[in-house]
């Protein structure tokens, strides 16, 4: 009968394979059972204590304002569809975060390392103080900056077409007439054309070696077409913001409010820091041999970066970069405490009327989607340019 | 200095090069001219009043205790390392701030370095080829026969299409001598080009050294190799504490040496 207990010949409990097995099977039922005892107490307190529960409010009118919206939203709509509104308010954010902050990270890692002592100790303030402050201190910091500003009809106009006040910033921008698709997809085929016209001079170039200047080549195609394009379709008319009503209200043009600058400005600025760092560790695991053997062969320092210690250097960068670019979006959540509509803070004041544990648990999956697809996108990247061999 | 050395026999010498060899060593140009160098790191003098003159297609042997300045020397023949005093001309060129100067001087002079760094992102083809195409504006076919030759030429072309680290210190460094020479370069230095290597990998490297000494290169070289030095150096330098203290041919430093530090170091390491 204790034969049973052996595996190949030894005592299960003493047996590596076994063990490892054991080990597994054991940690996989502590998980999985901690998750279902904690969902059934959920479950059944839901039921207990008519907590309101379930998604069918989704529907109904959500009859709750949302202060800016990228697309058209009235009270009269739907909870679905202001959460879709409230998350594009997010996207807008963390988009936009994402890529200034990256753009000015990489300057501020660059002039860190920059042999030019006043650049490089400028740099090194910035990344010090910015990091340092509680984001949270930040944004209400910056807040207060665009809440100084003088009122609406005291406000700053620049050439009768910008206006600086405390409810935020206007500017001329752009309305798509008629032609407006015709001349989007012009664009686009002249995009792809100078995509080609890169890969063809950029080969020509390499096997020839006569200089091609694939990227002058590529930016006139696609430029020179889109602007042909957009002087013969004319499909972008100039909105420019305007004083409207007995209040003064300003109407058209492209409004970016106070929150939003603020929210901007202290994600973009309190990222960005923290990316200077990593560019410049990045930069700085790329050893010195390799700067002086690209030297020694005769590679100027622009071609030295470009071939030689960025290829390298992005290895180290892509992973924490990636993990910055998540902690910005889940960060913009912050915005709920300086008044600019984002998911989370469009989600809580919907739970005064509308189940708070549907509503948070689709916040949640909402983030979680987010966050993934960047760590989806890294990743891939990341394969793309690994070390083919070692 | 091809009498000296005694393999030549198995190489083709370019008709330049062979012109060159032709000619005694004291009737030849002087292709490195040192006078009166200084180097400090901060308040510490690395290299104090090196004055020295290397032929064309002259081999010498730089050696010394560490910290001696021999490495601080010859990195600032090709100005990884700035000259504070004094004044270097390498074939012709003036090493001055004009980066136009510098950037020739760093096409005329190839180097090898201890720790090999080759380029890890790219195979050893991409290595070899990456400065001829970029900097020369060689077409790529040209540059890739061009480093296939150099790869046959340090007998390991089989290896062109494999990344650096699947290759052994000996193959690495033997890359590293085919990617310095596809700049065509005049003059070669080599940084202590064995110390990092396994013993039994020395040897395929002192031979690429050989080998490239006998087509009349003009060399460089930071070593301990003794044997190598004796075998194919046309003349020694010694340093000690930031100064040449003797220079001469191999004969004389090692049955002969003028100076008592250079005895006391010979008889530590031999």
């Amino acid at each position: 009968m204790t034969r049973l207990l052996y595996v190949q010949g030894v005592p299960i409990w003493r047996n590596v394979v076994a063990l490892r097995w054991i080990v597994q099977i054991v940690s996989a039922v502590v998980v999985l059972s901690t998750i279902a005892l904690f969902l059934l107490n959920v479950a059944r307190e839901i039921e207990a204590r008519d907590i309101p529960f379930g998604f069918t409010f989704l529907d109904r009118a959500a009859q709750i304002p949302i202060g800016e919206a990228v697309i058209p939203y009235d009270p009269s709509d739907s909870y679905l569809y202001g959460l879709l509104v409230a998350g594009l308010n997010t996207i807008r954010a963390s988009v936009l975060g994402v890529i200034l902050a990256t753009a000015i990270g990489i300057l501020v890692g660059v002039a860190r390392l920059s042999p030019n002592w006043l650049l490089s100790r400028i740099a090194l303030v910035y990344i010090e103080v910015f990091r340092n402050i509680p984001l949270i201190v930040q944004l209400l910091f910056w807040l207060t900056i665009v809440l100084t500003l003088p009122k609406v009809a005291e406000g700053y106009v620049i050439a009768e077409s910008i206006f600086i006040n405390n409810s935020g910033f206007y500017m001329p921008w752009f309305e798509a007439q008629n032609g407006f698709w015709p001349w989007a997809l012009i664009t686009a085929i002249g995009v792809v054309l100078a995509v080609y016209a890169f890969r063809g001079l950029n080969r020509r170039e390499t096997e020839t070696g006569q200089q091609s200047y694939p990227l002058l080549a590529a930016a006139v195609i696609a430029i020179g077409l889109s602007l042909v394009a957009l002087l013969i379709l004319r499909p972008l008319a100039i909105d420019i913001p305007q004083v409207e009503g007995r209040f003064g209200r300003l109407q058209g043009g492209a409004q970016l409010s106070g929150s939003f600058l603020a929210l901007l400005v202290g994600l973009v600025v309190y990222t960005s820091a923290f990316i200077a760092e990593i560019v410049r560790a990045g930069i700085q695991s790329v050893g010195k041999g390799q700067t002086e053997a690209a030297r020694s062969v005769g590679l100027s320092g622009m071609l030295t970066l470009r071939h030689v210690t960025f290829p390298q250097a992005l290895r180290v960068i892509i992973p924490p970069l990636i993990s910055q670019f998540l902690n910005l979006t889940k960060n913009s959540s912050l915005a709920a405490a300086i008044g600019y509509p984002d998911l989370v803070s469009v989600a809580n004041t919907m739970t005064q009327i509308a189940p708070a544990i549907s509503l948070f648990m689709i916040v949640m999956v909402s983030y979680l989607s987010m966050s993934l697809l960047y760590s989806l996108i890294g990743n891939l990247y990341n394969r793309m340019i690994r070390f083919k061999a070692a | 200095m091809a009498e000296t050395n005694g393999v030549q026999a198995a190489v083709d010498i370019p008709a330049d090069k062979a012109e060159i060899l032709a000619r005694p060593l004291e009737e030849r140009d002087d292709i490195v001219v040192c006078e009166n160098v200084h180097k400090w790191f901060g308040d510490f003098c690395a290299v104090r009043d090196v004055s020295m003159r290397v032929k064309r297609g002259e081999v010498v042997v730089i050696f010394g205790p560490s910290g001696s300045g021999k490495s601080t020397f010859i990195r600032m023949i090709n100005r990884l390392e700035e000259h504070q005093q004094g004044r270097i001309v390498i074939d012709g060129i003036e090493m001055t701030n004009d980066v136009r100067n510098l950037d020739a001087i760093r096409r005329e002079v190839g180097m090898v370095f201890q720790q090999f760094n080759l380029f890890p992102h790219i195979t050893v083809l991409g290595n070899i080829t990456l400065a001829p195409q970029r900097v020369r504006h060689m077409p790529r076919s040209e540059a890739e026969a061009l480093a296939m030759q150099l790869l046959e030429r340090v007998g390991i072309p089989e290896q062109a299409q494999k990344y650096p680290a699947e290759l052994s210190g000996g193959q690495q460094q033997r890359v590293a001598i085919a990617r310095a020479l596809a700049m065509q370069p005049q003059i070669m230095l080599f940084d202590e080009p064995t110390s990092a290597l396994d013993p039994e990998m020395i040897k395929e490297v002192l031979d690429a050294m050989r080998e490239l000494a006998a087509t009349g290169m003009t060399m460089l070289c930071v070593t301990h190799e003794m044997g190598f030095a004796r075998e194919v150096a046309d003349r020694m330098a010694f340093f000690d504490e930031g100064a040449l203290v003797e220079l001469g041919p191999p004969d004389q430093i090692f049955n002969n040496p003028q100076e008592d530090r250079t005895k006391l170091f010979l008889d530590q390491i031999l």
